[in-house]
């Protein structure tokens, strides 16, 4: 097994290409990401033509850097890239990543050889390459990022992802969400290092507890199959994979010059080994949220409780569309319910699941012995609760407040469904509920059903490895 | 066949059951002056004698002119008295907020229902209701919520339960959805569902129907009206209480009888209603019936900006059922041309087009825009932008914003329709760009969705309602 840890920790970053123009990709992709980050290691900008950017001594050659250097971050064009290979192989370079595209996935000639030579030059000269056709690297406990307005915090999810866009795309969504990643991989055309090293990576890597990938085609398939089974043993693994369509597949030969694969066999590999398969990127972070916030529920069985009959009812449908049940209360806990909340004083509450707490207006007093009533009844292994938001009700933060108190003292998981009109006014609101509902261990999600079907697949995971 | 048309046009509006800033005031005093109705209002309170700057009345029988409707918002059990009142008042329509009666399974709730209902058949008095928020009609300044929307569309609603009324509403106000009429009827211990259904399909200010329903009261009338309506327009109905514990909220909440999901699909189905499953849904598929006529087939033409996320785009939209074609080799070529590969290596011409990075220069933008509006191998565009923390603020906010007025202006040139999936993060500084960008876009008819699959989804179930039609 490939002991990437090193990959990881570069001592110092020579970023080769950058120009004096602040919007090149060698610049704010690369250089002002790790200004910002604060990394803490030597930054060596590298091109003959300037001397200084953004406050940092630029080189006018990888051989002219004075110190060692561990790693490169390269954003020539190709043609330039076997020389620069050779520079670092003279320099004692050990990883090498390629932004650089214009390679085998032009599916022309010239790329595909290109590639095969720094690829030639990398096995001879003992230098790893990560790319070419990507982004790298982001591990916010070294302070590497590629992108400026990544969290500065680390989280405990692994992603190893073939596309750099996508990497981008799901940090930032996450992001949004309060996802935090241990370390993320874009490894675009993997003509080194690929997806079956970093999967064995991230299955050894104590800071990892989830892993995520976004795969379009495999560079070491048997490889790869066995690191996936060995790693699914050991951690949940949620896999998106690119390329299932005919005209998906066409776009993974343009994108990074991989073979898709038939799509119903990875689906049914997956399936045998216990990884959860998302088709969107919304989908895998609802499930991310569950993985790092919540303990797995024991059960099927739900409780709703929120405001208004008719999104009870979409609720309901909801989660028995997902397979939840939604189970009707005995008598005992109805009568519990209508002693916190009785009809003549809380009109147009109803006591059974879900609880209608409209007559309640989210009186904070009655809330919580609701809630605690509902999490004591045995027939029921989790509590969905849902709101609506309007701007500018405190009510909303209060129910909140009392929420996240009443949490702390129940045993059973809790989601809340945060529904709101997608008004920027309201946004502002829901993302502060958002926030304060994920401090307190309670995932949120933006609609019934992708709550419903969330939970329903979190649920699954963990029944088949009971 | 009823004429409901006179409940859309009151002259006067009396409001039960207010007092300075109750909620019934607030649901539905407040927003009748803000949305600019131009009849009387008439607040009725035993005591106040002013409410919200209007004068207040004692009762109905106090107001000195005509009352055309009456909003009751005042407690179940006196309810009864007020009908008669309205009765002696000949008060035409009478809607009823307050709940408390069959759908609260109890015998005294029943009972009250059933003495409204005869007091109204007696009286000539319509109610809507019980048990429901009443009438929204931008067009005439009618409404039960503030924030909603003043200027009208072509989307008729009716919608058994007042709050999801009000949340598609507002879900689809932000995405530019616009209604001509919307009526939340409850209960339906009169009005129903049968009664508003048949009204939508003659009502020219409503060009499309959507309906949420969770049961019905008067089944073969409905099934009438449905059949009628769906000859004359697009129908969307969004089923509440499909599953069995569904079902059993349904019979809680508006006292109607669910019946089976597979009944109704069936009959959806038959009748060439569209049926949908949750309002983000429902929200998807009213864009393209709000912005477009109808595609001339499912070719689709894909198109992304700044990022590498060709092969999901392609895979929803093949998994949707619309068709992905390949590009001709001279399509390619005159697209190299506008994008040279030296120039962006990042780039493809395939389709998806990837314009990369590049596609942000709003020159390459139009034409590889308008070059694929040429090839008459695609049917319409779907182009796809993506936005987050890292466009708020710095340079990639100018260029973006240069893109969205060169779309602007390139839109009006072509022929074919254009949708735009704006993938966002959703926190605040981000929404504020996204929903700016929406908004601009709309008035080029181009809807806006916020996923692939979800835009994938919706455009092809337009495309289908057009197929079957033919």
């Amino acid at each position: 097994m490939p002991d990437l840890e090193y990959v990881f920790h570069p001592r110092s970053i020579a970023i080769v290409g950058v120009s004096r123009d602040s919007s090149s990709y060698a610049t704010s992709s690369f250089l002002k990401p790790l200004i910002q980050f604060g990394y803490e290691g030597k930054t060596y900008p590298v091109n003959p033509e300037v001397s200084e950017i953004l406050g940092v001594k630029v080189y006018p050659g990888i051989s002219d850097i004075p110190g060692p250097v561990d790693y490169v971050i390269c954003c020539l064009r190709a043609e330039l890239t076997p020389k620069l290979m050779r520079e670092c192989v003279t320099k004692g370079v050990k990883v090498i990543q390629f932004f650089t595209s214009g390679f085998s996935e032009t599916g022309q000639e010239k790329g595909i050889r290109l590639e095969r030579e720094i690829a030639e030059i990398a096995h001879q000269g003992g230098i790893r390459v990560i790319g070419p056709n990507c982004m790298g690297i982001y591990c916010p406990s070294s302070r590497i990022s590629f992108d400026a307005s990544f969290p500065k915090e680390s989280g405990s999810i692994g992603f190893l992802c073939q596309s750099g866009g996508n990497s981008i795309e799901l940090v930032q969504l996450g992001n949004a969400r309060g996802i935090r990643f241990s370390k993320v991989v874009s490894f675009g055309n993997a003509c080194d290092l690929n997806e079956a090293d970093f999967m064995d990576y991230f299955a050894h890597d104590p800071q990892t507890e989830v892993i995520v990938g976004y795969l379009e085609g495999m560079k070491e398939g048997r490889r790869f199959i066995n690191a996936l089974r060995e790693a699914a043993i050991a951690k949940p693994i949620i896999m998106l994979k690119g390329g299932e369509g005919e005209a998906g597949i066409e776009a993974v030969a343009s994108h990074t010059g991989a073979l898709a694969g038939n799509s119903a066999v990875w689906g049914s590999l997956f399936r045998q080994l216990g990884i959860i398969q998302v088709h969107d990127l919304e989908e895998l972070v609802d499930l991310l949220l569950l993985f790092q916030h919540s303990k797995p529920p024991k059960g099927r069985r739900v409780g709703l409780v929120g405001t208004g009959g008719g999104r009870g009812i979409l609720a309901t449908d909801s989660c028995e569309r997902e397979g939840l049940a939604v189970p009707p209360f005995p008598e005992a806990v109805r009568r519990k319910l209508r002693e916190i909340a009785p009809e003549e004083r809380y009109h147009g509450t109803s006591v059974r699941n879900p609880v209608d707490s409209a007559g309640l207006d989210w009186n904070p007093d009655i809330f919580p012995k609701i809630l605690k009533t509902m999490a004591d009844y045995d027939g029921l292994d989790f509590i969905l609760a849902y709101t609506r938001v309007t701007f500018g009700t405190e009510r909303v933060a209060k129910v909140i407040d009392s929420l996240t108190e009443t949490k702390k003292d129940l045993d059973k998981p809790v989601a809340m469904v945060v529904r709101h009109s997608e008004e920027p006014k309201t946004v502002s609101c829901a993302f502060e509920i958002q926030n304060r509902c994920h401090q307190s261990g309670i995932p949120t999600f933006p609609s019934f059903s992708r709550a419903a079907r969330a939970i329903s697949r979190f649920i699954e995971y963990h029944e088949q490895r009971k | 066949m009823p004429d409901l048309e006179f409940i859309f046009h009151p002259s006067s509006i009396a409001v039960a059951g207010v007092s300075q800033h109750n909620s019934t005031a607030d649901m539905f005093l407040d927003p009748l002056i803000q949305s600019g109705y131009k009849g009387k209002i008439y607040p009725i309170h035993h005591k106040a004698n002013e409410v919200s700057g209007l004068k207040a009345y004692p009762s109905i029988m106090d107001v000195p002119g005509p009352v055309d409707h009456v909003t009751c918002g005042i407690r179940a059990t006196r309810t009864p008295e007020l009908m008669r009142e309205c009765a002696a008042k000949r008060v035409k329509l009478v809607q009823i907020f307050t709940a408390g009666f069959s759908e609260s399974g109890e015998e005294e709730g029943i009972r009250l229902e059933k003495e409204i209902a005869e007091i109204s058949r007696r009286g000539n008095v319509r109610v809507l209701g019980p048990n429901c928020m009443g009438i929204y009609y931008p067009d005439l300044g009618i409404s039960y919520e503030p924030s909603f929307p003043k200027d009208g569309g072509r989307i008729g609603f009716l919608a058994q339960s007042g709050g999801n009324s009000m949340r598609l509403v507002m879900l689809g106000a932000a995405r530019g959805i616009r209604f001509s009429k919307v009526v939340s009827y409850g209960n339906a211990c009169d009005i129903n569902e049968a009664d508003l259904m048949e009204y939508l399909a003659d009502d020219p200010e409503s060009k499309i129907i959507i309906g949420y329903i969770e049961g019905t009261r008067d089944g073969r009338r409905f099934v009438r009206a449905l059949q009628k309506a769906a000859e004359a327009k697009p129908v969307i109905m969004f089923k509440g209480g499909v599953t069995e514990a569904g079902t059993r909220a349904v019979a809680s909440h508006t006292g109607s009888l669910g019946g089976t999901d597979a009944v109704w699909s069936s009959l959806f189905r038959q009748l060439g209603v569209m049926q949908v499953d949750d309002m983000e849904e429902l929200i998807d598929l009213l864009l393209p019936f709000q912005h477009w006529q109808p595609l001339r087939g499912k070719r689709v033409g894909l198109i992304g900006i700044g990022g590498g996320y060709s092969v999901l785009l392609a895979d929803a939209s093949a998994r949707a059922g619309l068709i992905v074609p390949a590009f001709t080799e001279e399509l390619k070529s005159s697209l190299r041309d506008i994008v040279p590969r030296e120039a962006d290596p990042g780039t493809s011409v395939h389709n998806p087009v990837d314009l990369s990075v590049s596609g942000w220069n709003p020159d390459i933008f139009s034409k590889a825009l308008e070059t694929v509006d040429k090839y008459d191998g695609v049917d319409f565009m779907l182009l796809c932008i993506s936005l987050h923390a890292g466009c708020i603020g710095g340079p990639l906010k100018q260029m973006i914003d240069k893109a969205v007025d060169a779309l602007v202006i390139t839109k009006k040139k072509l022929n074919k329709p254009v949708a735009m999936v704006i993938l966002e993060d959703f926190a605040p500084e981000t929404r504020k760009l996204s929903s700016g960008i929406q908004e601009i876009v709309r008035q080029v008819n181009i809807p806006v969705f916020p996923s692939f699959n979800r835009a994938a989804r919706a455009i092809s179930r337009f495309i289908q309602y057009h197929e079957r039609r033919q």
